[in-house]
């Protein structure tokens, strides 16, 4: 191997038009698009081939609390997306604060998974709450996945924003397309289970 | 100036593209004879139900062969690990990570894969999950026990090995991931300027093509699995349905569930998985054939879109695994018909590679015969899979060994002997000289003869109907007495291929790369 940098990989190639590590972020999310969309024809499944289904019995207002500090959560890291290129301080206030949000997003997530159980909807009691914990689990998980990202962003971000600027560039670019597509992947499970 | 000395350890983790397909290379050559000797320990118990396993018999605890003989849950668990460890361990990585890494760079004219990290981690997460499918022969009750399919509710009953079995699938799936990305990344982005879409060689596109399937196609199977893992440790019933009774005990779990809904998301992955199999085959085969003749291959075009049809069809053919589950007429007929479009371009594609040898002088060479040795043997893999893609035929065929017979063509003497193939043709740039002659014709021929010899018989005992799961090989069944003699000579079959394997593997330790001599892509790079 040699060690020339690997062309292409913070400057679109001028023949396609991409950078590899944005069509390597897009065809990642191929992927985890895939893998929801296993969970969701389950969902469907499972929900068509039952008599009784009883989403009534879902705990209604932390998801919607949550969903409240999803949308809050995309304003604040596309407004750290834009200041990326203007104000490094700028930059690590509001990263720190989508970060933050983040965070919350995960503790409402087990605050509601702790009264669920707490009375009694196990996922073993019927197979809305199964799948509710499964589809809610492996988001919790990406986003915890996504959330370890961005909190590396902010600690190595300022040196790699001064030594490279168009690879932090990239790097912030690719954390804030992977949120935007859990936040969807959140929405689309409140339509699932609550709509 | 004096050159840096490496890092403790940097030689390990390296991220080397060539360095790690070596690493896949012999990792799934070891997977694959493990594999093949857990099949050796079927084939005997088929010959001769009953009788200890000589030589290595008394080496097995009580609770899997007691005097040596097999117990049916062992036989069971040995036909799951057998089928798991060829597809998942085996075959996959050899033509995906090991020939994709090895030579797609070189044939763009790349220096390396787009994400060379991506290139380790693949490698080191299949190993990961290699050993842990191994883990599960020494775990309490054995490893998974049922079928590399694992359909519930028998699966979600199994053993400790089936939660083994179901990790080991999640990190198959990140790592094929990892794998499928860096390979469509490093195609589209990183050929030398000017090499144009049909100037790949076809080798490039099947990798590629290969590649979207992993990715597209293996993450459904992990969102199965996770269920799977939740059925087995949450007591969650998604493929159980109400009312089931094991052991004289109602199952755990509300009900409500499924078993079709697993075979739904297991052969949305499992259908594409064959052609993940055929086609970096395919690619071998076209490379052989082109080098050999000194051409290029007959309707490069035709075969290029062929196989992007092929690779699209895959996905909307795999409940023709499922006839028999009462999907209803309209559903049926839907998948008979994509399952036989599908054959078309198979056919084009074969017909191409025939016509590419049309008039050509062929060097008789090892890697020329067994890329002439593919060709019939995927003819009859292919060809066999018209009944069952048929629901009417496949009502009769269904479960029995003309099944089995049917894809192990298509995978043992088809791919196997095309990666065989590929490894005689390419081995000059990885240990800068060939492989011996004399050693792969034996090689080749005891291979091929082999494997005839155990899978040809499979068709005659499908067509009487015996299943494909009896430990005893039917002694019990009438319908099963005309073709159970079969079962010795398919042992010595089986054999015949293990003897075959000797020369090859002498000949890839007489002809290693040596220390002495510099590693070959470097000298070619530095030149």
């Amino acid at each position: 191997m040699t060690n020339q940098p690997i062309p292409y990989a913070n400057e679109p190639r001028p023949d396609t038009g991409l950078r590899n590590n944005r069509l390597g972020l897009w065809l990642v999310l191929a992927s985890e698009i895939m893998l929801f969309a296993g969970l969701f024809s389950a969902l469907a499944f499972l929900r068509i081939g039952s008599t009784d289904w009883p989403t009534s019995a879902l705990e209604h207002g932390l998801p919607l609390i949550n969903s409240f500090v999803v949308a809050a959560s995309v304003l604040v890291i596309l407004f750290a997306g834009r200041a990326v290129t203007r104000h490094e301080g700028e930059f690590r206030l509001l990263w720190s604060l989508g970060l933050g949000l983040g965070l919350l997003v995960l503790f409402i997530r087990s605050a509601e998974w702790s009264i669920l159980l707490g009375i009694g909807r196990l996922p073993s009691t019927h197979n809305l709450f199964g799948i509710y914990f499964v589809l809610t689990g492996v988001h919790a998980v990406l986003l915890a996945g996504n959330l370890a990202v961005n909190g590396w962003i902010l600690v190595t971000g300022a040196s790699l924003a001064r030594q490279d600027p168009a690879r932090h560039r990239e790097r912030v670019y690719g954390a804030i397309v992977h949120w935007l597509a859990l936040v969807v992947v959140w929405f689309a499970i409140m339509i699932g289970f609550f709509v | 100036m004096p050159e840096a000395r490496p890092l403790p350890g940097s030689r390990f983790f390296t991220t080397d593209h060539q360095a790690i397909a070596l690493r896949f290379g012999l990792t799934s050559l070891a997977f694959l004879l493990v594999g093949f000797l857990l099949m050796l320990l079927m084939r005997w118990q088929l010959a001769w139900p009953g009788r200890p396993i000589p030589l290595i018999g008394g080496l097995f605890p009580d609770s899997l062969a007691p005097g040596g003989i097999l117990l049916p849950e062992f036989y069971n668990a040995l036909g799951a690990m057998h089928g798991s460890i060829m597809i998942f361990l085996g075959v996959v990585p050899l033509g995906a990570g090991a020939f994709g890494n090895f030579l797609v760079p070189r044939l763009i004219g790349a220096d390396t894969m787009a994400f060379p990290r991506l290139t380790a981690w693949s490698y080191w997460i299949f190993l990961a999950a290699g050993f842990g499918f191994l883990v599960g022969f020494v775990v309490p009750g054995g490893p998974a026990n049922s079928g590399w399919t694992s359909y519930p509710p028998l699966a979600t009953l199994g053993t400790l090995g089936q939660d083994i079995w179901l990790i080991g699938i999640l990190l198959l799936g990140l790592s094929s991931m990892l794998g499928a990305v860096n390979m469509i990344v490093t195609v589209v982005q990183l050929r030398r300027p000017g090499l144009g879409w049909m100037d790949l060689p076809f080798f490039v596109w099947a990798q590629l093509i290969t590649a979207l399937l992993l990715l597209l196609a293996f993450p459904p199977l992990q969102s199965a699995a996770v269920m799977q893992l939740m059925d087995r440790l949450a007591d969650t019933s998604f493929f159980s349905p109400a009312g089931l009774i094991v052991a004289a005990q109602p199952l755990g779990g509300a009900g409500g569930g499924s078993p079709l809904l697993w075979q739904h998301l297991f052969w949305f992955l499992a259908h594409p998985e064959v052609y993940v199999l055929l086609l970096p085959a395919l690619g071998i085969v076209s490379e052989i054939l082109a080098a050999g003749t000194g051409r290029r291959l007959y309707g490069y075009r035709s075969i290029v879109g062929s196989t992007l049809f092929l690779g699209v069809m895959s996905l909307v053919v795999w409940a023709h695994h499922m006839f028999l589950t009462g999907m209803g007429p309209v559903m049926s007929a839907f998948f008979q018909a994509t399952t036989l479009i599908i054959s078309i371009p198979s056919v084009v594609i074969l017909t191409c590679f025939f016509l590419t040898l049309k008039g050509g002088r062929l060097p008789m060479t090892t890697s020329m015969l067994f890329a002439l040795g593919f060709l019939p043997m995927f003819g009859i893999g292919g060809l066999t899979g018209l009944p069952l893609g048929l629901a009417v035929g496949d009502i009769h065929l269904h479960d029995t060994y003309y099944v089995i017979g049917h894809f192990h063509y298509i995978v043992a003497p088809g791919v196997l002997i095309a990666l065989f193939g590929g490894i005689y043709h390419w081995w000059p740039l990885v240990a800068g000289r060939p492989l011996n002659d004399r050693l792969g014709r034996i090689h080749f021929w005891g291979t091929l003869i082999g494997m005839n010899g155990i899978f040809l018989p499979m068709f005659a005992m499908g067509l009487a109907g015996v299943s494909r799961r009896l430990w005893d090989a039917g002694a019990g069944y009438e319908h099963a007495q005309s073709t159970i003699h079969f079962n010795s000579f398919m042992t010595y079959s089986a054999w015949l291929v293990a003897i075959a394997q000797v020369p090859f593997v002498w000949n890839l330790v007489m002809n290693r790369p040596r220390r002495s001599t510099a590693t070959p892509w470097r000298v070619e790079r530095t030149s």
